[in-house]
């Protein structure tokens, strides 16, 4: 039986997916802010385009494949095609009949699938003349990658980092200023939005939403700079789907296709990179495959949130996008899988969801990692905190599979490894990791202005 | 008629920004000097884009990252002079 299933430099796909072109649901275009704006926020200038045209262009339209320049393929060339094992010694341990596949996205530079977004975004970018990058990072994955991504341009990065992150993980910081970036934690006293974030809670451990807003605030007071996101915008989603249509040529190669599709949800790029190409692929047979998306007990976007108009950003300066939300000002507790804190998700994976198409499940970060620890040891390779979701709703479906004495094949996403992570295993080990859950009533206070005004 | 000199031109962008936009109003609430944040045109950095996506439908063409990057749009009329200088400088026929 094989066990690893490769594909040769060649193969990296020439193509992006939009998955526009196969929506049979409508996905809600987005609503500007509504005036007035808070001040800081780059208002007071000129209108300043954040996205490149030419990037931004084909991920509103229906064309279905999307040509990858020629400089980013030979950028994906460098690690791409990533590896697709069969995970058989896991299988074996949990003594299941189902079949296990994963598609491991933590060969790359940065460690996480989110560099393939990164290098697209920095090539439209610097062809457009931007001299600086500026983000907003949680766990540290996405700003790891984009100042990766930055050097073969040339351009400065500059990265707002979740405090309770970057004083939880370092090395990420570290790994970041070796790639030359600037890294300021979040909240800071470099912007507004930071300074009122920590006028009303100088111990504020942070949030993505506080950090992004605070990197568009200090990008638009820069000449040649440009606030760059990798989350749940329909290009990120795009260009992840390199995830997707490699993983397609391998369970082709390992002659099964999948019952099941599960990747980790923070904003749904993951979940999409991995997800969209096997829906193409699924909607045209009548393979009744289900795509489930798993998030954080901490942050239950879909399985507790609501449908609604809501701003992707802390303070409420970015456009308004229909997806399912906990409220832009929703506070996340913090967990350990940072990158899954994001109060939207994806407003695509949002209307797909809405209308059946996906599903959704969440994990508490005591099983989570208890599923990572299970992976670990069968087979060698560490998840990363928010790619250990995904492993345990993998395992629960082992599990299933076992009690219904039924096979069934189970792929999911590793979308990176967790050697950074280890300090969060340690307490793991420790048994000093807790399952933090938000309440109703705090669910529905950040949600309350978003449903009273909609 | 070269796009040069469509007398039209200014009229048009602004029909295409009343319907992109859904603003609701007629041409002649759209004065060169409006601003583009005020609240009868709200433009903001994406539907800006939006925009942009449908006038390069409406003329046949592909405008450059790098001029919209570095245009300085404050008021419609920056926003009909862009246009302008893209459709000139793509030298179709209109």
């Amino acid at each position: 039986m094989h066990e690893v299933f490769r594909l040769g430099a060649d193969q990296v796909p020439t193509h992006w997916y939009n998955i526009l072109a196969d929506l049979p649901v409508e996905v809600p275009a987005p609503r500007p802010a509504p005036r007035p704006a808070p001040p800081g926020n780059g208002r007071e200038g000129p209108l300043r385009p954040q996205l490149p045209l030419s990037m931004y262009r084909p991920s509103v339209g229906t064309t279905r494949f999307i040509a990858i320049p020629e400089p980013v393929r030979a950028e994906y060339q460098r690690w791409r095609p990533t590896p697709l094992y069969r995970a058989s010694r896991l299988e074996k341990a949990l003594d299941t009949p189902a079949h296990l596949y994963f598609k491991y996205e933590g060969t790359s530079p940065s460690g996480s699938h989110k560099i393939n977004t990164a290098l697209a975004q920095a090539y439209y970018y610097g062809r457009s003349g931007v001299r600086e990058m500026v983000t907003g990072t949680g766990a540290g994955q996405w700003g790891t990658a984009l100042s990766m991504a930055c050097h073969p341009y040339g351009m400065a990065c500059t990265v707002f980092m979740v405090r309770s992150s970057h004083r939880q993980k370092p090395y990420r910081g570290t790994l970041m200023r070796l790639n030359g970036a600037e890294v300021i934690e979040s909240p800071s006293d470099r912007t507004e939005v930071g300074r009122a974030a920590l006028r009303a809670d100088p111990g504020s451990p942070g949030s993505l939403g506080i950090a992004n807003a605070e990197a568009i605030e200090y990008a638009n007071a820069r000449e040649g700079a440009r606030f760059s996101i990798g989350s749940g915008e329909n290009h990120v989603l795009m260009h992840q789907t390199v995830i997707g249509e490699e993983a397609l040529l391998q369970m082709e190669a390992a002659g099964e296709f999948p019952d099941v599709v599960i990747a980790a949800m923070g904003a749904g790029s993951n979940f999409a990179g991995l997800a969209f190409p096997f829906y193409r692929a699924a909607s045209s047979g009548s393979t009744g495959t289900r795509f489930l998306a798993v998030e954080p007990d901490a942050c239950p976007k879909m399985t507790r949130g609501s449908y609604l108009m809501d701003h992707t950003d802390y303070s409420g300066v970015t456009p308004m996008v229909k997806m399912y939300t906990l409220g832009h000002t929703f506070m996340a507790y913090h967990i350990h899988a940072g990158g899954l804190r994001y109060h939207g998700a994806a407003p695509i994976v949002s209307a797909m969801y809405h209308h059946g198409l996906v599903e959704a499940t969440s994990y508490g970060q005591t099983k989570v990692f208890e599923s990572g620890a299970a992976f670990a040891r069968a087979e060698g390779i560490v998840p990363a905190p928010e790619s250990a979701h995904a492993v345990a709703a993998a395992i629960d479906e082992a599990l299933r599979a076992r009690e219904e004495r039924s096979s069934r094949v189970v792929l999911f996403g590793l979308s990176g490894h967790g050697l950074l992570d280890l300090g969060a295993y340690e307490s793991h080990l420790s048994g000093e990791t807790v399952d933090v859950v938000p309440t109703d009533e705090e669910i529905q206070a950040s949600l309350a202005p978003l449903i009273e005004a909609p | 008629m070269d796009r040069a000199s469509n007398p039209d031109l200014a009229a048009e962008v602004k029909d295409t920004l009343i319907k992109v936009l859904e603003l609701g109003v007629d041409r002649e609430h759209l004065d060169d000097r409006t601003s583009l944040y005020s609240p009868v045109v709200g433009l903001d950095s994406l539907s800006l884009l939006h925009f942009l996506v449908a006038i390069e439908k409406r003329y046949g063409i592909e405008i450059d990252d790098e001029d919209v990057m570095a245009a300085k749009l404050s008021d419609v009329g920056s926003l009909v002079d862009l246009i302008r200088r893209v459709t000139e400088a793509d030298g179709a026929g209109h």
